[in-house]
């Protein structure tokens, strides 16, 4: 897809929910002392976040990440224009999440609600939707919810070293509403030849999520820093430069590669993946919500990357946005 | 690309003796191989070499020699 602007949308509010039952990569059985170390000091990634309970979980962590931005942004359930949900690991598929969620929430009947089929560039292509989605809306005081996340672990099976001590489960709830001048910039691309590179594939008992860790790193490193080099030469100028440039929470080496070759400083560029792990497409929010003082206004840049082989990167101002702390379930 | 330098590249990458490797040493059975060792390498020739070595490529080599020429085509 060619660059796209859209204006009349912008971010309000962030809440994060995940599981309270917390793994350590240190504690994996199938590796030796040295192989964890290693594991965690090139992943970066040491704790992971993992329902115990695989059904419905999702669903319970979005509602429950809903009804917290609800409250945060104080927002009645019944000025929300739109519901869009980010995920891949909805128990059930028929009829969508968001319409199972709307109906179990009850939203109005004037509320569109569908789901995306996404995983790591997720909530940049859900962001791009649901801003296009409120600026084509004919009213004052458009609302909407984006919802990203995924229980990772249902897709994962237990003994694979490739997928398990990467993966952590959450979902963020994102506020996005109507305003005139605000104004941001998408770069969204798919390379589907990539598609083997992260695919859900069936074995005797059930699907589960593969990835070849060797692909996903060509593909990002190869794509990612082309797509946002190509989106900021574009639109950013002095008065919009990224003070932060939050990645997909993918893994240390890949996430350190683009790093270091779209030449960001360290520290601009956040990451949760010690303490959260991978979480697909709540990672960038997550990570954003966790290090965006409350209130700051200034660019940011997005970039989310993965399945599909999909690259999105997004240019936006934040202004005026409420964050919740994340807030843990037992489930 | 010299072929010596790329011995000791990987004999450092994988913290092995130089001595012990050659162009006909399966990478495979070095004793730190694994799957994220080989992700590891992969990043490093990237870093080292500014070469991508896909998947496919690996499952199609198997000696250092082998490596050695994707790299260097």
């Amino acid at each position: 897809m060619p660059l796209s602007k859209i204006i009349g949308a912008k971010i309000s509010g962030i809440t994060t929910v995940l599981p309270s039952n917390k793994e350590d990569n240190l504690d994996l059985s199938m590796l030796d002392v040295n192989q964890k170390e290693e594991l965690i000091k090139h992943t970066g990634i040491r704790f992971r976040y993992i329902a115990k309970d695989k059904d419905q979980s999702v669903k319970v962590l979005f509602k429950t990440a809903i009804n917290k931005l609800l409250e945060t942004l104080v927002w009645d359930r019944g000025s929300i224009d739109v519901l869009v949900i980010v995920t891949q690991s909805a128990q059930s598929s028929i009829p969508s999440l968001a319409c199972q969620i709307h109906g179990e929430m009850d939203f109005s009947s004037s509320v569109l609600a569908y789901d995306i089929n996404s995983g790591c560039s997720g909530f940049v292509y859900g962001l791009h939707t649901v801003s296009q989605l409120l600026a084509s809306l004919d009213q004052k005081g458009k609302r909407a919810i984006l919802c990203c996340g995924d229980v990772s672990s249902s897709l994962t099976e237990e003994g694979d070293m490739a997928v398990k001590p990467i993966f952590s489960d959450a979902v963020c709830a994102i506020g996005i509403e109507g305003s005139n001048s605000m104004e941001s910039y998408f770069n969204l691309e798919t390379f589907g030849k990539g598609q083997k590179a992260i695919s859900l594939q069936k074995n005797g008992i059930g699907n589960w999520m593969r990835m070849d860790g060797i692909e996903v790193f060509n593909y990002a490193v190869k794509y990612v820093p082309k797509n946002i080099e190509t989106l900021l030469d574009r639109y950013s100028c002095e008065r919009k430069i990224p003070e932060m440039y939050v990645f997909h929470q993918a893994n240390l080496l890949i996430n350190n590669s683009i790093m270091k070759a779209i030449g960001a400083e360290e520290a601009a560029v956040p990451n949760s993946l010690y303490k959260y792990g991978n979480t697909a497409s709540a990672s960038i929010p997550l990570t954003f919500s966790l290090n965006w003082r409350h209130n700051k206004s200034g660019w940011v840049l997005f970039s989310g990357f993965g399945v599909g082989f999909s690259v999105a990167s997004a240019l936006v101002r934040i202004d005026g946005i409420k964050i919740a702390e994340p807030e843990f379930i037992s489930i | 690309m010299r072929e010596l330098d790329f011995l000791r590249f990987t004999a450092k990458e994988f913290q092995v003796e130089y001595s012990s490797l050659s162009f006909q040493t399966e990478y495979r059975n070095l004793p730190s191989w694994s799957s994220l060792n080989a992700l590891i390498f992969i990043s490093a020739i990237n870093d080292e070499y500014g070469v991508l070595v896909s998947s496919t490529d690996l499952s199609q080599s198997k000696t250092l020699g082998d490596l050695f020429n994707i790299i260097k085509n």
